[in-house]
């Protein structure tokens, strides 16, 4: 029953780590269906952007900065004018692509070296589980920042720095359900008829850890969405005048006496993205929880 | 027992050699020659000649690496290229700030999430376990770096009871304080909840019940002294996080720690002082994981028998 609380998630400490399975079950199918909702609508209006945003979110008028909220500006504008709404609807296009795909390579990388150590024999599990602690050592967002300090500042550097951080977890996670699996009677028939280990690895051991790994990655995703913001916090994302959340934020942060609206709306922002992320992450892991109480 | 705190001794240390090695190979991850990253294209010769040698460019990637490691058991981690300091001394002035802001947290995620952790398993499903609940997905959703100016903008501005940034006296720790600490107590407090429920259905706790002890002491001091322990080696594992989640929130607030320092030197393409804070926070987290093992091992014998657990 426990096997998936288990598995933290060390790499994002904003992450409760505890609470998958806590959310009642009533609740469950509520919680997915807000989540997608929220997801969704968040996801077609990344992909509308172009098309929906009412001004293009580079464009400065330096007559009309800092503007408050109105009826040409519904977000009001920043520092240089610019139009807040459209800079919030092309930024999710960044914090979720950037998010998308720093999941998926670590997903990646991760079910690699899982499968890798738990399949390997002794050997191969000692070394990637060296090689795992060394990259647990590094908590929360150190191991990103230092990356993408080096690498300079890109879109395609965040990803590569968030996903040499973010597959630890997933590698954890394999290699356990892996051990478990490959000592079932079905994989042992497989080995004695003699398929080969990379054939047994896909086809037998793989599938059985796509569930969790899908309720672990969901938890990933709003955990790589936050270290993006973070990262650009701090300078380190897409640099400017690219509309990221959380260099938004970090704009905004200067000017919260004059313009308090500049920092609350890509909060604002960033909160629904992760809160939806993770009302489908958790009603997924209370779905598993069941499946395999059953 | 003996054998197998020295096995996670053991472990501990060839997990910091591997630091050790990851940061001396920051270096080597700057795209094009880092010389021109560090100093720009149009630097003298003279200038660049100085910083290959002084960051070991002239030597061989393995020599380098060796040279750093002796370097860093010696406590010599370069200097700095902006001040021309010893990285060290840089570290030993801004480790205080950072640590009175990580006792700060934890002392008041502590206090935070004792009291809501025992009301929320005393009653599962009840306001307080609800209220937890609430606190973790807010905390989760909410960033510190989003909470931080949040805070600032409602205890700072709006009702000018903290000042706004930096570090002047205890009342300057407060906003900061919290930031970090929220997130913290909302993670210990459903640890705390879990642990607890699980303490409440075990044998002894039904022995105990059997007895006639009363349910209050049943509940504060044997489930809880049997919740203790998972809820210490969650508390010393985030205790080390936090020098990272301080990176961030020490941004926010220009608190003069190490995670300022670091991304003061990340500006600055300082890469002695990056690497040195990176390392240093690192090797604190090695060394608090590895007291949370201790901890554990010390406080509740049973998970000796499982060395495969951990």
């Amino acid at each position: 029953m426990r096997s998936a609380d288990e598995v933290a998630t060390p790499g994002f400490d904003a992450l409760p780590e505890d609470h998958r399975g806590a959310f009642g079950s009533a609740s469950g199918s509520g919680r997915l269906a807000a989540g997608s909702a929220l997801l969704a609508l968040l996801a077609v209006a990344a992909l509308l952007a172009p098309w929906i945003a009412p001004a293009d979110p580079l464009a400065q008028d330096l007559r009309s900065t800092l503007q408050g909220p109105s009826g040409a500006h519904l977000l009001g504008t920043d520092a240089l004018g610019r139009d807040v709404l459209s800079r919030l609807l092309w930024g999710a296009r960044l914090s979720l692509g950037i998010g998308a795909l720093a999941t998926a390579a670590s997903l990646a990388i991760g079910t690699a070296v899982g499968l890798f150590a738990g399949y390997g024999g002794a050997v191969a599990d000692e070394v990637a589980g060296r090689v795992t602690d060394v990259f647990l050592a590094f908590p929360g967002l150190l191991l990103a920042i230092a990356l993408a300090a080096v690498l300079g500042p890109s879109a395609r550097n965040v990803v590569v720095a968030l996903s040499l951080m973010g597959w630890t977890t997933y590698a954890r996670l394999v290699r356990a359900e892996v051990r478990a699996k490959a000592a079932q009677e079905s994989v042992r028939a497989a080995e004695a008829l003699g398929a080969r280990p990379l054939r047994v690895a896909t086809r037998h051991l793989l599938p059985s850890v796509a569930r969790s790994l899908a309720v672990q990655g969901a938890f990933g995703a709003s955990g790589a969405i936050v270290a993006e913001a973070s990262l650009s916090f701090l300078g380190l994302g897409p640099p400017p005048p690219a509309p990221s959340w959380g260099s938004m934020l970090a704009e905004g942060r200067a000017l919260l006496l004059a313009a308090p609206h500049l920092a609350i709306a890509p909060a604002v922002a960033l909160a629904a993205t992760v809160l939806s992320i993770q009302w489908i992450a958790d009603a997924l892991a209370s779905r598993t929880t069941r499946a395999t109480a059953r | 027992m003996i054998g197998l705190l020295l096995r996670r001794a053991a472990l501990a240390a060839v997990t910091a050699c591997g630091v050790v090695v990851l940061v001396s190979a920051l270096l080597s991850a700057i795209p094009g020659d880092p010389v021109d990253a560090i100093l720009g294209e149009r630097a003298a010769a003279a200038d660049r000649d100085a910083l290959r040698g002084s960051l070991g460019l002239d030597l061989p990637a393995g020599e380098r690496m060796a040279r750093y490691a002796s370097g860093v058991l010696r406590g010599d981690l370069g200097q700095s290229l902006v001040s021309g300091r010893p990285v060290a001394d840089l570290l030993r002035e801004r480790w205080p700030a950072t640590a009175a802001l990580a006792l700060a947290a934890t002392a008041l995620a502590v206090a935070i999430a004792l009291p809501l952790g025992l009301l929320a398993a005393a009653r599962p499903g009840g306001f307080a376990d609800r209220a937890s609940l609430g606190l973790a997905t807010f905390a989760a959703s909410l960033p510190s770096f989003a909470l931080g100016p949040l805070l600032v903008l409602a205890f700072a501005v709006r009702l000018p009871w903290f000042p706004v940034a930096g570090r002047s006296g205890p009342a300057s720790l407060v906003l900061p304080a919290t930031t970090l600490a929220l997130g913290m107590a909302a993670v210990l407090a459903r640890q705390l909840r879990g642990a607890m429920i699980d303490a409440l259905s075990t044998d002894a706790i039904r022995a105990a019940r059997a007895r006639g002890v009363p349910s209050s002491r049943l509940f504060l001091v044997h489930a809880l002294r049997l919740a203790a322990t998972p809820a210490v080696t969650v508390l010393a594992l985030q205790a080390g996080g936090l020098l990272a989640g301080a990176v961030v929130t020490e941004t926010v607030f220009a608190w003069p720690g190490l995670g300022r320092l670091l991304v003061q030197a990340i500006g600055a393409r300082d890469l002695p002082v990056v690497q040195g804070c990176t390392l240093a926070i690192a090797l604190t987290f090695v060394a608090a994981n590895l007291v949370a093992d201790v901890a554990q091992l010390l406080l509740d014998p049973r998970t000796a028998r499982e060395p495969g657990a951990a």
